[in-house]
């Protein structure tokens, strides 16, 4: 797992960056070499920022179809395929209303990053408010589920390991087993135990403090290990 | 020996579904989305303009009304104070007429 994969992950059709990690945790902005070159317009992100501020919306469209890619693949991570289309829809309504508040310390891609992250976590917050989703109890592992994880522990080669984990009921066996978590834990464990982050980064891009993302961190792992158990309990 | 065992299965199950979340294809966006997030976008901006534009047309509307209300008031003032000028100097004139008719006094 690479820690800050997520900030550059994609960073859009147009980024060109160096390299794919944060330079100091501490920082998240201080990424060298990584300047986004304009398409499209021929633009760079900044002048198109300060352009959408001073009221040109329309071009706010670059921004959206450089971006759209980095943000798809944040938000397809945590949310289920259906909710997809929405909340990078209202990541973008978000970007669009808090871009006076950009700094243009941090790159865009990854202050666009930020808002994916709580926007996710936003949507569970309010799905589990509204406990919309069937959240699919460990003990109903489907049966294709059930026969993936006896093939993939099975797997003998890495390239057979490989082509298992890029089935889709490998994406549905993770997805019910975040979904038993809560919002809470389920966005700290995404982010910390599946995308390597450190703490102090996720911390950083959920606004929370340092010693609360551990302790969910610990907490949501084990979690997270106790359903995945029952997954091995269950006889095929 | 079983705890072992269990928890390496566990490790692996755990590490190929760190392996699916990493290779998660990024979504495919339509046309029709862009312009949905884009028409959403344009009426967060008309509705921006027009509450920043209601601040000045207040002021402006009170600075008039402050203007016409001053000029009114003082006209009024003043038409009423000449108004009770003249009251006072006819009742002040019927008087001594009066107590003039009274006393027989020239």
């Amino acid at each position: 797992m690479q820690a800050g994969r997520l900030a550059h992950e994609g960073g859009g059709r147009a980024s060109a960056c160096s390299r794919g990690r944060y330079d100091d945790p501490g920082n998240m902005g201080s990424v060298v070499g990584c300047r986004v070159v304009a398409s499209g317009s021929g633009l760079p992100d900044e002048e198109i920022i300060r352009r959408v501020v001073a009221g040109e919306v329309d071009l706010f469209e670059e921004l959206l179809m450089r971006y759209q890619e980095h943000v798809g693949r944040i938000v397809a991570g945590r949310v289920p395929r259906e909710m997809v289309d929405e909340v990078a829809h209202d990541v973008f309504v978000r970007a669009y209303a808090s871009l006076p508040t950009y700094s243009f310390r941090t790159p865009f891609s990854h202050w666009l990053s930020t808002i994916a992250v709580r926007s996710c976590y936003d949507a569970w917050r309010s799905v589990s408010a509204r406990k919309e989703v069937s959240l699919s109890g460990p003990s109903e592992v489907a049966e294709e589920q059930q026969q993936w994880t006896e093939h993939v522990l099975a797997a003998e080669s890495k390239e057979r390991f490989d082509t298992m984990v890029r089935q889709q009921d490998a994406t549905n066996l993770l997805q019910g087993a975040l979904a038993q978590l809560s919002p809470e834990n389920r966005t700290v464990v995404t982010l910390v135990h599946l995308e390597g982050h450190s703490v102090r980064e996720a911390a950083e891009l959920l606004g929370w403090s340092v010693v609360n993302v551990k302790v969910r961190a610990h907490r949501a792992r084990q979690q997270l290990r106790k359903i995945l158990n029952i997954v091995l309990r269950d006889p095929a | 020996m079983n705890r072992p065992r269990k928890e390496e299965q566990l490790d692996t199950l755990e590490r190929a579904l760190m392996r699916a979340h990493e290779v998660q294809e990024a979504p495919h966006f339509s046309r029709d989305w862009t312009n949905d997030v884009m028409r959403d976008i344009r009426r967060q901006a008309s509705r921006e303009v027009s509450f920043s534009e209601v601040p000045r047309v207040i002021w402006r509307a009170a600075a008039v009304i402050a203007v016409v209300s001053t000029l009114f008031v003082g006209s009024v003032l003043t038409w009423t104070a000449g108004q009770g000028d003249a009251d006072f100097s006819a009742l002040l004139t019927m008087a001594t007429a009066d107590s003039m008719l009274l006393t027989g006094e020239p």
